[in-house]
C-alpha cells in the first residue's frame, strides 16, 4: 500500500508526495536539513529543474533565505552565488557578453526567471551553453558540507556531480574572463537547445580553452585535436558522426573568431 | 501546512500540503486565469507574477510563494475598467482563444515595468516563455508595443488597413523586373520603372509596426457594409483578456471524482489477464473500468457526419493494444494522486506480438497483423490481412494513354512525417447528472454535436439523455474533432453516479490523442512539349496508424487537393491507407492538403527545373482560373455520403494577383543577383528564395451544414445561438458580425453564445473550414427571417401599407417616408403592445459548393551549407479568402496557420524508439517556435467576391497550413540548387542531402 493520502478531497496534484518543505534562515541549517540520515531530501533553488523531477525525495530544503545571490566583479573575474538567477546574469551590464549570451540561451524568460546559477550546475543539462561557458572561464565551483568548504573545478565536479556534492550544497563559482572569447552553435531553430554547440576563450597567457555542447553527457573541455575521438551519444536530432563532424565545423568556427 | 500569500494585493493564507504546486492552489481557489499548459513549465500558460516577476505556477511549489506577492489578471481590471495591457490586446486583435492570453498580459506587465520603451526583440523575450499555437505572435508583439506607447501617454495608433495597388504577372515590365531584362535566368535584376507607368507598385510592402489591419488589395464590385468587412474587436475578448472562468476547466462540482488513465506500454500486444482488485481496494478509488467490464461497442472516433465513414475498428477497451499509448484502463478516484496511485495496482498480463510502424513495410507479406479480430469481417476495411484499411482510387481521362502521349514523363517520391497538433489546453471533459438524470458532458471539442451522437451508443443512452455542452475551448486545429475521452468520463459517471473530471497530460496529449497522418507519395507527370500537363499520377501510401477514424477522408482529401491546382486532362489517384502501431492519426487542420501540396509543389518546381521554364510561368500555365471545372471532386467525396454529384467550377480566384504580391513583396528579383545570395563574411551560407501555391476548399460540399436562431429581447438586442463552434478562429465575433450587418446594428447589439446540444441548433462542427461560409449563411438567412419580421412589425407601427421597401439601419427601422422607429420600440411593441409576438427565427444552410481560396507562399531562408542549418528568415501569404468578415482575425489565421505550417516544414516531428515509444513528448524536444525566434512574417488579403459565400466570403483557416514546406523547399533549392523531398528541414537531414548531391556531382 502506499503512504498515506492526507491531500483534501478535490485537490489535484502531479507533484509527487513530499511530506514536508523547509525554509532554513541560513547556509548551516540548510546543510544539518540535508545531513538527516534516513530522509530523501532535496534542494530546492528555483524549481525549473528539481521541481518536475521529485519522485523519490520525501522532504524539500529551500534555499531562498540563505543569501548566496551576490554577483562579484573583480579585473579579468567574476564570481557568482549559486543564487543568482540566470536572469540576473543577462541584466548584468558588468558580465562578459558571451556570458549574458549563453545565460539568455539557457532558456525563455520565465524559466531564466526562475532557474539559478546553482541550478544549472548541478542539475546540468547536456546541452547547456551555459555551462559550457563556465568550463572555458575556467569556473571554480565551492562545495560547502558541514565539515567544511571543498573548492574544485567545474569540470571535476561535473565529471562526478552527487559524488562531487557529498550531500552538501553548491555556493558559489568563479570565473576567470579574460581574453578573447567566440561561440557558434548548429539547432533545429534560432532559440532551440544546440544539437552541437562550441564555446572558446583565449586567456590572456595565450591558452585555449574550448568547450563542446552535444557531444557528451555534459558539456566538456576538449583540445581541439581529440575531437576525432569523440565517440557523441547520438538521438534524432543528430548521429555521432553527425555530431563529431559538426564538432569539427563549429570548432574551427570559434577558433577563427578569437 | 499553511501559507501567507499577497495575492493581488490583498493578504491571504492557505492550507496547502509541501507538495502542491502554486498552480493548483491558486485554481482551487478560484484564480482560473492561471492554465494548465503541462507540469513543467514547458508551455508558460500556468504564468503568474511572483514579486514581480514572470515565473511558472506549475513548477513552483505553493510552499515557495510562502510570504511573496503573487499576481495574476485577476487583479489588473477593475470592474469594467480594463488595464491599458488588456485595451491593448483586444484592439490589436491579439487573442484567438485566449487560453494563454492571461500569461501573456502579466509577460508584458512584467516588461513594461521595467522598459517603458521597449524594443521589438525585447517584447519577444518577454513573451518567450509563452507557447502560442494560434496568433504566430504577430498581434501579440504588436499588442505590447502598442501598449507601451499608450503607457507612455501617446495616442493608440490608427487602424485603417494600408490599400495594396493591384499589379499582374502578365505585365511585360512586371515580367522585366523580375526576371532580368533579358529575361534569362542568370541576368540581372531588371529596372523598375520610373513612377507613374504601368508596373508601380511601391516596396513599402514590408512589415511597418503599428499597422494592424492586413493590407489589401480591394476588388471593385464589393458592396458597401458597415460591420461586416470592418476590423470589428472580437466579441467574446474581454472574458478572455481578464481570465474569466470559461474554460472547460474553469468549472467546480461538488464530489467531483477525477480519472486518469492506463495505457498500453507496447506496440502491439494481446492482454490475456487484468486484475483490477487492488486498485479499487485503494482508499478513494471509486471505479476502475477496462475491457472486461465495459461493453463491446464497435465505432469509428472521427468526429463526422452520419454514418461514420467505416470501418468502426474501434472498441472503448479492447484486449488488444496496438501502439504505445493505447487505452487499457481508466480509474476515477477522489483526486489525482489516488487515480495515479491506483494505476499502478492494476495488473495487466501482456502477450506482446511483432509491431510495424512504417507504412511501406506494412503491406508487405507477412507483416503483423494490426486488425485480425473477427468482428473485422464484413466491418468495411478493405484487406485487414494486409493492414489495407482502404484502397482509393480515382481517374478522370486516361493517364496511361496521357503518358504516351507526353513529350516528356518525370516520377518523384516524397515523404512527410508525423507531428501533433499541440493545442495548448489538452483534452478535458467533465461529465455528471443532471436534475433530470441526464447526462451532461462538458468537453473540449470541436464537433459537440457529433460527440452526442457518437458517445450514445458506447454509454448506452438514446441521444436524447445526453447534453453535450462545448464551453471556450484552448485551440483545437482538427485533435479535437474527435469523439476522445467522452465516453471514459461518460462511463465512469455512469458507474459512480459522481461528476468526473479527466484532463490529459501534455505527454498524453502527444501520445494517447490523435497526429496528423505520415504519407509516401509519388507523382508521375507528363507534359507537352510547351509545358502544359498532359498526365499525372499521385500514388499514396497513407499511415492512419492502428485506427483508421479520419484515415479515409483525410486521404481523399489529399488526393482531391493533390490534383485540383493543375488542370490536366487525365488524372488518376491511387491510395492505400494503411494500419500501423504509431500513435493515431487523425484531423489536424489542412487535413490531408499539407501532404499532398509539399509533394505536389516541389515536383512541380522540379518537373520545370527540368523543362528549363521559369517556375512562376510554368505553374501559371497550368493553373486552374475561373471557370475550369474542378473534375476529379465527384470521384473523391467523403467515402459512402458521395456527397459531390457535379463537376464544381471556380467561380473566383485572385491567384495571379496572390502571386503578383507575393513577389512584390518578398522581392523576388533577388533571385537573381549573386551579391544577395551570399553573406558577406560568412562563407558557409547561401541565402534563396522559394514559393508554392496553394488552394484549398472551404467546407464539405452537401454534408456541412449549420443552424443558427436569432431573437430579439427588450432592448433591441438580439440574441444568436449557434451550433458553431469557436475554437479561437474568432468565428463567434464572424458570426455576430453577418448577423449585425443584416440587423443595421452595431456588433454590440448581438449576443452569441455557442454551443450547446440542448441551447443552439444543430451544427457539424468546426472542420474543413466552414464555419464562415456554412455557418455564416445560416446566420445571414436567420438574420435577413429577423429583419422581414422587423420590418413588418415597424410597418404596423407606423401605419404602412407594405414593408419591402423598409431599411435597417443605425438601430432603427427607416421608412420610404423619412419616418423610422427604433429596434428597441419594435421589440417592446411586439413583445408587450399589440399582436404579441416574439421576432426570432431559425434557419440552416448546407452548400453543393466548395468554393477554393487561393494563396501565394513565399519564404526567405538562409542555408549554412556545412551544417545542414536552416534559418528561415521571412514568411509573406498573399491569400484569396474572398472578402475577409473581419481583416483582422482573418489575418490572424493566416499568421497562426503560417507559423503551425512552419513547425511542420521545418523542425516538428514525432520520433520513436524501435519499440514505437514516442522519444519527444514535451515542447522542447518537440520543437514548435517560439516568439522570440519568428521569422518575419506578414499577410497580403486579395479580396475576391466569391457569389456563393455570404458577403463574398471564402474560407481562410486551412490555406495557411499548405504553404510553407514546399516553399522552403524551393528557397533552399534556390540557395543551395538542392532537391529534398523529406520533411522536416533539420540540420542532419539538409547536411546529408547537401553532402549526397555533392558526391553525385563528383
Amino acid at each position: 500500500m502506499p503512504a498515506t493520502f492526507s491531500r483534501k478531497r478535490g485537490d489535484i496534484v502531479y507533484m509527487p508526495h513530499l511530506q514536508a518543505y523547509h525554509r532554513p534562515e541560513n547556509l548551516e541549517q540548510a546543510l544539518q536539513l540535508l545531513a538527516r540520515e534516513g530522509v530523501r531530501s532535496a534542494v530546492v533553488a528555483g524549481g525549473t529543474r528539481i521541481v518536475p523531477t521529485l519522485k523519490g525525495v520525501d522532504e524539500v530544503v529551500d534555499l531562498q533565505r540563505i543569501g548566496l545571490d551576490e554577483q562579484r566583479h573583480g579585473a579579468d573575474s567574476l564570481s557568482l552565488g549559486a543564487l543568482v538567477r540566470v536572469q540576473s546574469v543577462v541584466d548584468d551590464e558588468r558580465a562578459p557578453d558571451l556570458l549574458r549570451e549563453v545565460a539568455r540561451r539557457e532558456g525563455p524568460n520565465t524559466m531564466r526567471n526562475q532557474g539559478t546559477i546553482g541550478g544549472a550546475i548541478v542539475a546540468p543539462r547536456a546541452e547547456s551553453e551555459l555551462l559550457a561557458a563556465l568550463l572555458v572561464y575556467d569556473a571554480a565551483v565551492t562545495v560547502q558540507t558541514l565539515g567544511g568548504a571543498h573548492p574544485m573545478s567545474l569540470s571535476e565536479f561535473l565529471a562526478d556531480v552527487q559524488g562531487s556534492l557529498r550531500g552538501g550544497i553548491v555556493t558559489d563559482v568563479a570565473l576567470q574572463t579574460g581574453g578573447a572569447t567566440a561561440h557558434t552553435r548548429v539547432a533545429r531553430t534560432p532559440q532551440d537547445a544546440p544539437i552541437v554547440a562550441a564555446v572558446a576563450r583565449r586567456d590572456g597567457e595565450g591558452a585555449l580553452h574550448l568547450a563542446l555542447c552535444g557531444v557528451g553527457e555534459r558539456p566538456l573541455l576538449i583540445a581541439p585535436e581529440e575531437i576525432d575521438d569523440l565517440q557523441p551519444p547520438a538521438d534524432f536530432r543528430g548521429s555521432s558522426a553527425y555530431r563529431r563532424q559538426m564538432a569539427r565545423v563549429l570548432t574551427e568556427r570559434v577558433l577563427a573568431a578569437l | 501546512m499553511e501559507i501567507t500569500l499577497s495575492l493581488n494585493g490583498e493578504e491571504r493564507t492557505f492550507s496547502t500540503d509541501p507538495d502542491e504546486s502554486l498552480l493548483r492552489l491558486l485554481r482551487r481557489h478560484g484564480i482560473f486565469s492561471v492554465r494548465f499548459g503541462s507540469d513543467t513549465g514547458e508551455t508558460g500558460a500556468a504564468a503568474v507574477l511572483l514579486d514581480g516577476r514572470l515565473v511558472n505556477a506549475d513548477i513552483l511549489l505553493a510552499a515557495q510563494a510562502d510570504g511573496h506577492a503573487v499576481e495574476t489578471v485577476e487583479g489588473m481590471a477593475h470592474g469594467l475598467d480594463l488595464h491599458p495591457i488588456q485595451e491593448a490586446f483586444i484592439r490589436t486583435g491579439a487573442i484567438q482563444s485566449g487560453y494563454s492570453t492571461p500569461a501573456m498580459v502579466l509577460a508584458a506587465r512584467e516588461l513594461l515595468e521595467k522598459t517603458p520603451t521597449p524594443t521589438e526583440e525585447e517584447v519577444r523575450d518577454a513573451l518567450s516563455g509563452i507557447l502560442d499555437r494560434e496568433t504566430g505572435y504577430v498581434r501579440p508583439v504588436q499588442a505590447v508595443l502598442e501598449a507601451a506607447a499608450v503607457l507612455r501617454g501617446e495616442d493608440p495608433s490608427p487602424m485603417e488597413p494600408t490599400i495594396l495597388t493591384p499589379i499582374s504577372i502578365y505585365d511585360q515590365d512586371f515580367l522585366d523586373f523580375f526576371r532580368g531584362k533579358d529575361g534569362g535566368e542568370d541576368g540581372a535584376p531588371g529596372e523598375r520603372p520610373p513612377e507613374g507607368e504601368r508596373f508601380t507598385p511601391e516596396v513599402d510592402t514590408k512589415t511597418e509596426v503599428g499597422v494592424r489591419p492586413p493590407k489589401h488589395i480591394v476588388a471593385t464590385d464589393v458592396p458597401e457594409t458597415k460591420v461586416v468587412g470592418q476590423p470589428e474587436t472580437k466579441v467574446d475578448a474581454v472574458k478572455l483578456v481578464k481570465g474569466n472562468p470559461a474554460f472547460t476547466d474553469d468549472f467546480e462540482m461538488r464530489g467531483m471524482l477525477y480519472a486518469k488513465l492506463l495505457t498500453s506500454p507496447h506496440a502491439h500486444a494481446r492482454i490475456l489477464e487484468i486484475d483490477d482488485a487492488e486498485a479499487r481496494a485503494l482508499p478513494g478509488v471509486h471505479a476502475v473500468i477496462h475491457y472486461k467490464n465495459i461493453p463491446r461497442v464497435r465505432y469509428a472516433s472521427g468526429g463526422q457526419s452520419y454514418p461514420n465513414p467505416r470501418p468502426y475498428d474501434q472498441v472503448s477497451f479492447d484486449d488488444k493494444v496496438r501502439y504505445v499509448g493505447d487505452r487499457v484502463a481508466a480509474v476515477a478516484a477522489e483526486s489525482v494522486a489516488i487515480a495515479e496511485e491506483a494505476l499502478k495496482f492494476i495488473k495487466v498480463e501482456y502477450e506482446e506480438l511483432p509491431a510495424v510502424f512504417d507504412e511501406r513495410e506494412a503491406i508487405k507479406e507477412g507483416a503483423p497483423v494490426i486488425h485480425d479480430e473477427p468482428e473485422m469481417e464484413g466491418a468495411g476495411a478493405y484487406d485487414p490481412e494486409h493492414n489495407i484499411s482502404h484502397y482509393i482510387e480515382a481517374e478522370v481521362g486516361d493517364v496511361e494513354q496521357g503518358f504516351a502521349q507526353a513529350e516528356h514523363v518525370f516520377e518523384q517520391t516524397y515523404r512527410v512525417h508525423q507531428v501533433q497538433q499541440c493545442p495548448i489546453e489538452p483534452h478535458i471533459a467533465i461529465s455528471y447528472w443532471d436534475a433530470d438524470e441526464r447526462l451532461v458532458i462538458r468537453t473540449s471539442t470541436q464537433v459537440p454535436f457529433h460527440v452526442r451522437r457518437m458517445v450514445a451508443p458506447l454509454l448506452g443512452l438514446p441521444v436524447r439523455r445526453i447534453r453535450v455542452i462545448k464551453p471556450r475551448i484552448g485551440g483545437g486545429f482538427g485533435v479535437k474533432q474527435e469523439m476522445l475521452i467522452e465516453d471514459i468520463v461518460g462511463h465512469l459517471t455512469m458507474i459512480t453516479g459522481r461528476p468526473v473530471r479527466l484532463e490529459l497530460t501534455r505527454e498524453e496529449e502527444f501520445v494517447s490523442s490523435r497526429t496528423r497522418h505520415p504519407q509516401t507519395i509519388t507523382y508521375k507527370t507528363g507534359v507537352d512539349a510547351e509545358g502544359a500537363l498532359v498526365a499525372q499520377q499521385m500514388t499514396v501510401l497513407g499511415n492512419t496508424g492502428p485506427y483508421a477514424t479520419h484515415g479515409l477522408t483525410v486521404q481523399t482529401v489529399t488526393g482531391l487537393r493533390g490534383l485540383s491546382t493543375y488542370n490536366c486532362p487525365n488524372k488518376r489517384f491511387d491510395c492505400r491507407v494503411v494500419y500501423t502501431n504509431i500513435p493515431v492519426p487523425g484531423a489536424y487542420r489542412g487535413y490531408g492538403a499539407p501532404q499532398a501540396l509539399f509533394a505536389l509543389e516541389v515536383h512541380m518546381e522540379e518537373v520545370a527545373e527540368a523543362l528549363g521554364m521559369d517556375v512562376i510561368a510554368f505553374k501559371a500555365k497550368n493553373w486552374v482560373r475561373v471557370g475550369d471545372p474542378l473534375d476529379i471532386a465527384p470521384h473523391l467525396g467523403e467515402g459512402e455520403a458521395e456527397n459531390v454529384h457535379e463537376i464544381p467550377i471556380i467561380l473566383s480566384s485572385g491567384l495571379e494577383e496572390c502571386i503578383a504580391q507575393g513577389m512584390e513583396a518578398i522581392d523576388w528579383h533577388r533571385r537573381q543577383d549573386p551579391e544577395w545570395r551570399r553573406v558577406p563574411g560568412k562563407p558557409h551560407l547561401r541565402r534563396g528564395l522559394g514559393m508554392a501555391v496553394c488552394m484549398h476548399g472551404t467546407a464539405i460540399p452537401n454534408l456541412d451544414m449549420g443552424g443558427a436562431s436569432i431573437k430579439i429581447n427588450d432592448d433591441g438586442s438580439f440574441n444568436l445561438l449557434v451550433g458553431a463552434t469557436d475554437l479561437g478562429t474568432g468565428s463567434d465575433t464572424v458570426l455576430s458580425q453577418i448577423a449585425a450587418e443584416v440587423l443595421g446594428v452595431p456588433l454590440q447589439d448581438i449576443i452569441i453564445y455557442s454551443s450547446d446540444t440542448d441551447m443552439t441548433p444543430f451544427d457539424t462542427g468546426a472542420y474543413a473550414s466552414s464555419t464562415t461560409y456554412i455557418s455564416g449563411t445560416a446566420v445571414k438567412r436567420a438574420a435577413e427571417a429577423v429583419r422581414e419580421q422587423i420590418k413588418e412589425r415597424a410597418a404596423l407601427m407606423l401605419d404602412l401599407k407594405e414593408w419591402s421597401n423598409v431599411v435597417l439601419g443605425d438601430r432603427r427601422a427607416h421608412a420610404p417616408d423619412g419616418r423610422s422607429v427604433s429596434l428597441e420600440d419594435i421589440a417592446l411593441h411586439s413583445l408587450h403592445q399589440q399582436d404579441q409576438r416574439q421576432i426570432m427565427a431559425t434557419a440552416s444552410f448546407v452548400s453543393g459548393e466548395s468554393p477554393p481560396p487561393f494563396a501565394g507562399q513565399f519564404a526567405e531562408v538562409e542555408v549554412d551549407t556545412e551544417t545542414g542549418q536552416v534559418t528561415v528568415t521571412k514568411l509573406i501569404m498573399a491569400v484569396d479568402c474572398g472578402v475577409a468578415i473581419n481583416p483582422i482575425t482573418a489575418a490572424g489565421q493566416v499568421e497562426g496557420g503560417m507559423t503551425q505550417a512552419l513547425g511542420y516544414a521545418h523542425c516538428e516531428e514525432m520520433v520513436y524508439d524501435d519499440q514505437g515509444a514516442l522519444l519527444n513528448p514535451h515542447f522542447g524536444p518537440y520543437k514548435i517556435y517560439r516568439a522570440d525566434e519568428m521569422p518575419e512574417m506578414d499577410v497580403i488579403l486579395v479580396q475576391t467576391v466569391e457569389p456563393s459565400g455570404p458577403f463574398g466570403a471564402k474560407a481562410v483557416a486551412e490555406i495557411p497550413k499548405d504553404g510553407v514546406a514546399p516553399a522552403l523547399a524551393s528557397a533552399i533549392h534556390d540557395a543551395t540548387g538542392v532537391w529534398i523531398r523529406e520533411i522536416p528541414f533539420t540540420p542532419e537531414r539538409v547536411s546529408r542531402a547537401l553532402q549526397a548531391a555533392h558526391e553525385n556531382e563528383q
